[in-house]
């Protein structure tokens, strides 16, 4: 990993950057991630309606946090779109709120530990993001939207039930299925 | 410890999402502490959020957005790699109160303010940031139990101490039960210490007998 050419396309070489970034305070790794990130951070608040210039700032903020948190991103863990994803989503809940977004806290000493993890498992996190997204496109368009609805327009179950002029037992149940599915494609890529 | 009851996969993903209040993040947020398997279950609904960011279609950002940062990133300090809190600072006997309940109440069990209720039964309601659902921490003594009610909306128990029984059904620390409309019932605290447990409702509980509705009245369950 010592070329130049390393692209935040894939979670590897997001991963690459990152460790530059959280290592060496690597500038120039930053701004490869900036350009990739911020204009998908700034989609992601447009789509749950946030206003043009708010959306921008927030996109702003997100990519501002991971220069800070980089040394803390652990690529056995999470993928950097799936950090960035939560760090984004955090960031808009807490605009302008005074108490945060109820968060574990995973140096807490009451957390009660994961049991040991193989190894094999954790190097697949990275990889993990590819199997989601094939599962996903095997959802029929009932889940796809009951998903898309959950992550990108911020809809309670009882407001996608509305929205879509559905009891709200099928809407859950379509969630149910869509979770059951991807967790089986996962599952199924770890054996 | 083992968990029994979990929480439902639509409300982890939402949790995920972001799409819940303030209350019932709290008692999601709680429960995730207790419980590796829901919390193994919320990363990969966090990989869902991250492949969605990946594959959304691109905005530009303003012009002078990169510049922007990077003028920032300059002056402000790197968050450390390694956590403040250590576990040293862990009591004794061990928390109660996982994080974030913790924090939200400012201290463990002893610094919570009770506030009696009915036989046996006492509450302290926390400060929320939205008032879409109400998060209270309940504290029955042993052998006593909650009135029998109904739900006009969705209710999230958590234990953190004790137990309790509603039915034929258990509820040991890290356990959630789940409740709505559908659901009348009378959970009833384990003898002997009772039980310690946040109740998250998004809508008022609905009591039948005239004591229920006379104390409702009071102290706004």
């Amino acid at each position: 990993m010592t070329g130049g050419s390393i692209t935040p396309e894939t979670a590897e070489g997001a991963s690459a950057l990152m460790q530059r970034v959280a290592e060496d305070a690597d500038r120039q790794a930053f701004e490869l991630l900036f350009r990739h990130f911020a204009p998908r951070v700034k989609a992601y608040m447009l789509k749950l309606g946030t206003a043009e210039s708010l959306a921008d700032e927030l996109a702003q903020e997100t990519l501002l946090t991971v220069w800070r948190k980089a040394p803390q991103f652990d690529r056995s863990k999470a993928s950097p779109s799936t950090w960035i994803f939560t760090i984004a989503r955090n960031l808009r809940i807490d605009a302008f709120r005074k108490i945060s977004r109820p968060e574990l806290d995973p140096n807490d000493p009451a957390l009660v530990p994961d049991p040991e993890e193989p190894q094999d498992d954790r190097v697949n996190r990275l990889q993990r993001a590819d199997v989601i997204r094939e599962a996903m496109r095997t959802l029929n368009d009932d889940q796809a939207a009951v998903v898309r609805l959950s992550f990108f327009e911020d809809m309670s179950h009882s407001a996608i039930a509305e929205q879509l002029d559905l009891p709200l037992g099928t809407v859950k149940s379509r969630l149910r299925l869509a979770f059951a599915r991807i967790r089986e494609a996962v599952g199924d890529e770890l054996e | 410890m083992t968990v029994r009851h979990h929480l439902t996969d639509e409300t982890l993903l939402s949790y995920a999402a972001g799409d819940l209040d303030d209350a019932t993040s709290l008692v999601v947020a709680s429960h995730l502490a207790l419980c590796p398997v829901c919390r193994a279950d919320v990363d990969m609904a966090e990989d869902i959020g991250g492949v969605m960011l990946d594959d959304v279609v691109p905005v530009s950002m303003s012009d002078d957005a990169l510049a922007h940062v990077l003028a920032r990133a300059e002056t402000s300090s790197r968050d450390p790699e390694q956590p403040v809190e250590m576990a040293a600072s862990k009591p004794a006997g061990g928390y109660v109160f996982p994080e974030p309940l913790r924090s939200r109440i400012g201290g463990d069990l002893a610094s919570v303010k009770w506030r009696r209720i009915g036989p046996g039964v006492q509450q302290y309601v926390l400060p929320c940031r939205d008032d879409a659902s109400q998060a209270r921490l309940l504290r029955i003594a042993g052998g006593q139990g909650v009135l029998q009610h109904g739900h006009t909306g969705e209710e999230f128990t958590l234990v953190l101490a004790g137990g309790f029984s509603d039915g034929d059904q258990a509820f040991a620390r890290g356990d959630v039960e789940w409740a709505d409309q559908d659901i009348v019932h009378r959970p009833i605290a384990d003898d002997g210490d009772g039980c310690v447990c946040l109740a998250v409702t998004s809508g008022p509980l609905q009591f039948f007998d005239f004591v229920g509705k006379i104390v409702q009245r009071f102290v706004r369950i």
